[in-house]
């Protein structure tokens, strides 16, 4: 398409300060990180005036962060993991063979993305496997939780995956596990770091789940430890904000390295659904 | 010890992994019946090292639970070798994630509450655990032993205080601008009218605080309960209505008239609740209602506030005339069906030891009246002239005294009642209406 | 094709059952309390038939209001998040030179969990929070609001924190439709003599519906449940000015009326799958004619 430069640059301009409307508030937060509790009382745009690195101390010391992260980071992998392989495995088949029974089965795990949620019963399920307040059960809870979107996304992907391949593979003899797991699963990598990502961000961002399911607190990831620590102090914006920091880091690390899968997997997956 | 607890809960997730790969029909049996029993070997192993000593878990909401109680729970665990766990829920969540615990089955050994009537929205009959003859019992003020009583059982160890909610005022901010201390609504509305002439906002009104819309109507129930001897007990068997009683009603009115006069300032509504210290320190305000150990928190953060010179009056709300006073803040109760109760009793009893309430109320400027007679309790200068300013007496706020009395639902109907989606009638028939629901 | 008998339902098991499990049994259980009277008040737990259901729907208490407010909410945000997602979508698709960097900064809001949204925006939309500063600073003072308290702008608010949080995920949905679209049909367009817009109407539009469809439900059903970033900027007030559905659902669950909480959320899921549904219906109705 050929367009006048100037018109361009005013269109790159004019993007740039809407983006603005993003970037603003959540400088906001840096800035009022760094400042002392009286500074941060009135949330402004003003720098401080003289940055307070020790919240940051104060925050890691105090709220056992190592230990909590390494907790969350352990739920949120394994959970995604496993949501990820069992929904890769049923859009699968969902997807290549779509008789009443699936279209039935592809119907209902959609009912998931609109359903509520119960904690009580949950919890009731969840003690009579015996696996309440346990590493299991909630990664478990959290994997289940991921399903629905999950099968979105792949169902999406899957049909856009040749079914020559799987031809091919069954003249050679493949059973249905050699199939999926050696041919197909590789071509699914960007839906599956997507998948992977949004149910990781998803048991990673949840604060009231494990509220309900978690009784123990050696077991509780970052964003439910640093709360215990600081409830106290929670109406210091400075600390607010620092934990808000801490919180989102990992977070935004991870999206910033992977943003070329989320995007791209995500928008494959939506677009054939 | 968390690393063989961190062995077998990897176990058991490869034993759930793996459980699905069989039921997929694609893992290999053998490495699958091997993680299930290492798991299951591992887990008596870890329980029989735990045993000497015990985990008391403490179920407490953010703000009930400072840092004093974590410290004395530091010096409880070195002296026992028990630990105590304390699970921290929001101030909003906790009342849902207790209930639901309790509703589960997943109680907790020890759980905070407030006094009084409140005890009750936690089910003393079937969760909490009589501590009638607990030797501390014996050295409870007559006001504590009160509000943990629930059907003549004491049920509950109370380290805070009792404390009411008054009109806080600087009185040489009175004197200079030649004003009295209001005994009634009209001579209140004057004091405001003449403060606001000179520039200052009359009161700091934390407009976003739903609890605090509440505590300006919880304010009118000793008057209402000494003028109806027995209202009380009307109202928790759904006998008599709110809607019904003329003062509480004009009392409301009052309260609306306040608001649009421009009293509370411009835009009280998104004044919060945390700010207050340092509104009140900021000499922009001239009153504010609260409790009367508040003036302490103020002169903590501006010595040169004098804030230890302020006084406190009964908020003359439909001309009320007496102090309203709580059932003595928020307390301990154990759980009659947790599995340490001989610890957590011990961790009460360390609690209610001289020295260590010494310590705690020492650490606590923010309480007045102390719990047990033994210890030496201080009183703040607004706590004195409430009690002179307070002619009609003292006596039991609504929420120690009434059933069924929900903070954030009143608080919110109360926002309505500024805001002109109801009238102060309709208030008070939607309380009434709600807590119906509860008699049902 | 090929014999479909490999493709065997065996795969489908493992999701399946935890998701029966883990997700369906518990909801059952909450669509059974829902015909309860549950409380924790009483010692025992009745069936009550459709009582709950009537009260939600007759009775003269807030819980129309919350629906009403829901939908309105749903109504609002849809609209503005899909058209600002477009025009974000239209703008990135220009060939800007920091195309990547921009999709990068629109899209990062939907990384942040709602609650943290919300203690950002409490910040910024008090009435000496920064967004009046701003508008005071440019000389706009007369538009300045206490948002989140000012019963004309409230709801109005939370909608625009919402669409703030969701029109960059919009934005990139609709850039990959966009991106399907082969630019020959522009190129023969422009042969023809056709003008931008008349491109835009004749060409973009029509080949983005399946994709705005699918955005459509996803909006809605987003906007139906909406709860975390509601009750961290206004829990539902001030008053009940933004009770939504599901701010109910916790307040019942929170004084112990388990029963009634589950109708509510029942409505609520009730109301997703008619509109999921209907929408479903229309599209591919649609698609089937053209």
């Amino acid at each position: 398409m050929r367009q006048k430069p100037l018109l361009l640059i005013m269109k790159e301009l004019f993007t740039w300060i809407l983006a603005l409307s993003i970037l603003c508030p959540l400088s906001l937060i840096v800035v009022n990180s760094l400042k002392t509790a009286e500074d941060a009382n009135t949330v402004t745009m003003n720098l401080p005036h003289k940055l307070q690195w020790i919240n940051y101390k104060e925050a890691f010391e105090g709220g056992n962060l190592l230990h909590s992260f390494f907790n969350s980071l352990l739920m949120s992998s394994v959970s995604a993991a496993i949501s990820i392989l069992v929904t890769s495995m049923a859009a699968f088949v969902l997807v290549r063979n779509k008789d009443r029974w699936n279209k039935m089965i592809y119907n209902y795990f959609f009912l998931g993305l609109v359903a509520p949620l119960n904690y009580v019963t949950t919890i009731k399920v969840l003690q009579t496997l015996h696996l309440q307040n346990t590493f299991p059960g909630i990664i478990l809870v959290f994997a289940t939780l991921g399903i629905p979107f999950a099968v979105f996304l792949f169902y999406g992907f899957i049909s856009s995956v040749p079914t020559e391949l799987d031809e091919a593979a069954i003249i050679d003899g493949c059973g249905l596990g050699r199939l999926f797991f050696s041919v197909v699963f590789p071509l699914l990598m960007p839906v599956t770091i997507t998948g992977f990502i949004l149910n990781f961000l998803g048991a990673w961002n949840d604060f009231v789940t494990p509220l309900y399911l978690l009784n123990k607190q050696n077991k509780l990831g970052m964003i439910n430890a640093i709360y215990n620590y600081f409830g106290v102090h929670f109406n210091e914006w400075n600390m607010i904000f620092t934990i808000i920091v801490l919180t989102v880091l990992p977070v935004l690390v991870l999206y910033l390295v992977c943003q070329k899968y989320i995007i791209s997997g995500m928008v494959s997956g939506s677009l054939k659904g | 010890m968390s690393s063989s607890n961190k062995n077998k809960w990897v176990n058991k997730i490869f034993a759930s992994v793996a459980l699905i790969g069989l039921l997929t029909g694609c893992g290999s049996s053998e490495s699958n019946s091997n993680s299930t029993t290492t798991s299951s070997a591992n887990a008596p192993d870890s329980a029989t090292t735990k045993k000497s000593a015990v985990t008391i878990t403490v179920a407490t909401s953010a703000n009930w639970t400072k840092d004093i109680d974590k410290e004395l729970a530091k010096d409880f665990e070195a002296q026992t070798g028990n630990k105590i766990e304390f699970l921290i829920s929001p101030d909003d969540q906790y009342v849902n994630v207790l209930k639901s615990k309790f509703q589960t089955g997943e109680g907790p050994d020890v759980y905070l509450t407030p006094s009084g009537v409140a005890m009750e929205q936690f089910l003393p009959d079937q969760h909490a655990l009589d501590l009638s003859n607990e030797p501390w019992v014996s050295r409870y003020a007559d006001w504590a032993k009160a509000g943990t009583t629930y059907n003549g059982k004491v049920i509950a160890l109370n380290t805070w205080s009792v404390d009411g909610w008054g009109v806080l005022y600087n009185p040489a901010l009175f004197e200079q601008a030649g004003l009295t201390v209001p005994t009634n609504y009209q001579e209140f509305v004057k004091v405001c009218e003449a403060l606001l002439a000179k520039g200052t906002t009359p009161i700091y009104e934390p407009g976003k605080a739903e609890w605090h819309q509440e505590v300006l109507l919880n304010t009118m129930g000793s008057m209402l309960s000494k003028k109806t001897p027995g209202i009380y007990d009307q109202f928790n068997t759904n006998q008599a209505k709110l809607a019904d009683q003329k003062d509480l009603e004009t009392g409301l009115t009052q309260l609306k008239e306040l608001a649009d006069k421009g009293f509370f300032g411009k835009d009280f509504l998104s004044q919060t609740w945390e700010n207050s210290v340092d509104a009140m320190g900021s000499g922009k305000y001239a009153m504010m209602l609260t409790y009367s150990t508040f003036q302490n928190e103020v002169l903590a953060k501006f010595p040169d506030s004098k804030a230890d010179t302020w006084s406190m009056f009964p908020l003359p709300l439909a001309d009320n005339k007496t102090w309203a006073t709580s059932s003595g803040g928020i307390v301990r109760s154990i759980n009659k069906d947790s599995k340490v109760i001989d610890a957590a009793k011990q961790y009460f009893d360390f609690l209610a030891k001289t020295e260590n309430l010494k310590k705690y109320y020492a650490a606590r400027p923010d309480l007045g009246p102390i719990s047990f007679t033994d210890v030496e309790g201080k009183t703040s200068n607004a706590y004195t002239s409430v009690i002179t300013n307070a002619t009609d007496g003292t006596g039991l706020d609504f929420e120690g005294g009434v059933k069924f009395w929900n903070q954030s639902v009143i608080g919110k109907l109360v926002q309505d009642l500024y805001l002109g989606g109801k009238t102060p009638k309709q208030v008070l028939e939607a309380i009434d209406s709600d807590r119906a629901k509860m008699f049902q | 094709m090929q014999n479909k008998k490999i493709y065997s339902r065996l795969f489908v098991m493992p999701a399946f059952i935890l998701y029966t499990i883990l997700f369906i049994l518990p909801v059952l259980g909450g669509l059974y309390y829902s015909f309860t009277n549950w409380s924790d008040m009483k010692p025992t737990i009745s069936f009550i038939g459709l009582d709950n259901y009537k009260e939600i729907f007759f009775s003269s208490g807030s819980y129309l209001k919350s629906i009403y407010h829901t939908l309105s909410f749903t109504l609002y945000t849809v609209v503005f998040k899909l058209g600002i997602g477009l025009v974000l979508a239209l703008l990135l698709n220009e060939g800007l030179k920091t195309k990547k960097v921009l999709r990068t900064v629109f899209f990062l809001p939907y990384m942040l969990s709602p609650l943290i949204i919300g203690i950002i925006f409490i910040s910024i939309l008090g009435p000496d929070g920064p967004l009046n500063m701003v508008l005071r600073f440019i000389g706009l003072d007369h538009l300045t609001h206490s948002w989140l308290t000012d019963k004309n702008f409230v709801l109005g608010s939370t909608m625009g924190v919402e669409i703030w949080r969701m029109a960059g995920w919009n934005m990139v949905i609709i850039l990959a439709g966009l991106q399907t679209i082969s630019k020959s049909y522009y190129e023969a367009a422009a042969l023809d003599g056709a003008g931008r817009w008349k491109q835009f109407t004749q060409i973009t539009i029509p080949f983005l519906i399946p994709t705005l469809m699918i955005a459509t439900i996803l909006n809605i059903i987003h906007g139906l449940r909406v709860f975390e970033i509601i009750y961290a900027l206004t829990n539902g007030g001030p008053g009940d000015l933004t009770e939504v559905i599901n701010t109910q659902v916790y307040k019942e669950f929170s004084t112990g009326r388990y029963g009634m909480s589950n109708a509510l959320s029942m409505v609520a899921f009730i109301f997703t799958l008619m509109i999921a549904y209907l929408i479903k219906l229309v599209s591919s109705r649609e698609e089937a004619s053209s």
